[in-house]
């Protein structure tokens, strides 16, 4: 089942539910990728990237790349394309300098050109609230364009700021290098968090982690420790954990099911860490949570 | 839209707080930020879902009631009463109670339209 709407100002809206799906493309516009049930696969620019649920990918505008869904149950998803007109309007209105406006929120951000990175981030925050209430409108019917423009404009707004905040973190981190060198570094630790994010049900080695990123295995393990305040392993394991809660609240699947879906060593491991962080048995969550989704 | 909030506009918020507190038996349930770096204090008791909020006296704004209202979709709220012909004082907006947009009415009534958000997941 696939929903797609075109507005007059070439934004495009795709709600889909598929079990198959192989497409190689180059899109004109500016693409996110959402997904929320199951897992897609993407290639681009050589990069193998996998979507498991509440992630999403950024693609831009003449990238050739792969879409590929296999999967025994529907994956469902959303993508957004953006008109060019639509960007660049984005870009004036977001880059001019307007006082009236009353929040730090977004127009006081620095004003440099926009430039999107094509990782996969987690679905959080503002966007994911704007992208579910967007998927309430399109399941509506609605055919009002200058409510769903409003919502594309804030999706937009919401995605650059999640970069920019993303990048700003990682450069005050960094601060004491050369601009040239935080972002190379940069670039490679965004590398490094869109493997763990594609194979976090894999067992992952330092060893494949720092070739996928293109630095040898203490540089990885010093810098994303200076950038992020965490090592590798840990944003593993919270991935993991992230995609647990997923299935305990989505699925009926047992806590054995759940631990060699989301590449745990064991149950015990599980629950101990779980513990750790929620104060409560995966169980427990799950009851909490029966009925509410 | 449902209202969630009373505002009770206070020169002295801690002074406020304390007499919700100390004489009427409500209990301190956390803080909203309404308007950008202004946090206003949440109050209620156990009769009631409707809150107490005490904001910041704005009188130099000549602004009379400050009415809340909270909604499920500010985005969908603010386009459905803009449609009406409504012009809000700004466009909708981020806090980090979740998302708002105001407008006054001929008298000076102040509406907030406030879809709470939580990023405590995040």
């Amino acid at each position: 089942m696939e929903n797609v709407l075109k507005l007059s100002n070439e934004n495009c809206i795709c709600s889909s539910k598929l079990t198959y799906k192989n497409i190689t493309e180059v899109n004109n516009n500016f693409t996110l990728h959402v997904n929320f049930n199951g897992n897609e696969n993407f290639v681009l620019n050589k990069k193998k990237l996998r979507l498991s649920p509440h992630t999403f990918l950024a693609i831009n505008p003449g990238t050739l790349y792969s879409d590929i869904i296999d999967s025994g149950s529907p994956v469902q998803k959303l993508s957004i394309s953006f008109g060019k007109g639509f960007m660049d309007d984005f870009k004036t209105s977001f880059l001019k300098k307007d006082s009236s406006f009353p929040d730090n929120y977004g127009n006081s951000l620095p004003s440099h050109n926009l430039t999107f990175n094509e990782t996969i981030f987690p679905l959080l925050g503002d966007l994911k609230y704007n992208i579910e209430h967007l998927i309430v409108l399109i399941r509506s019917n609605c055919k009002d364009e200058l409510l769903l423009n409003e919502f594309l404009y804030h999706i937009l707004l919401n995605y650059y700021t999640l970069l920019q905040k993303d990048m700003l973190f990682v450069e005050e981190s960094l601060k004491d290098l050369q601009f040239v060198t935080r972002n190379e570094i940069y670039r490679r630790l965004s590398l490094a968090k869109e493997y763990l994010y594609s194979n976090f049900d894999q067992k992952i080695s330092i060893h494949e982690l720092s070739k996928y990123s293109c630095m040898s295995a203490t540089h990885l393990i010093r810098s994303f420790r200076q950038a992020y305040h965490t090592t590798p392993h840990q944003f593993l394991i919270n991935i993991r954990l992230k995609h647990a809660e997923f299935l305990l609240k989505n699925t009926s699947y047992p806590i054995n099911k759940i631990v060699n879906t989301v590449g745990l060593d064991s149950p015990s491991t599980f629950i101990k860490l779980f513990k750790i962080r929620h104060k409560i048995t995966p169980l427990k969550y799950r009851n909490s949570h029966y009925g509410i989704n | 839209m449902r209202i969630k909030y009373v505002t009770i506009p206070s020169g002295n918020i801690a002074e406020e707080e304390t007499f919700f507190v100390n004489f009427l038996g409500f209990k301190h349930t956390g803080e909203l930020e309404l308007w950008p770096n202004v946090r206003c204090k949440l109050l209620s008791n156990n009769d009631s879902d409707i809150h107490i909020a005490i904001i910041p006296d704005r009188c130099s704004l000549n602004q009379k009631a400050v009415i809340i209202l909270n909604t499920e979709n500010c985005l969908k709220q603010y386009h459905e009463i803009t449609k009406n012909g409504v012009v809000f004082n700004h466009k909708p907006y981020y806090v980090s109670a979740g998302m708002i947009a105001e407008f006054t009415d001929k008298e000076g009534n102040q509406f907030i339209l406030l879809e709470e958000r939580s990023y405590t997941e995040d």
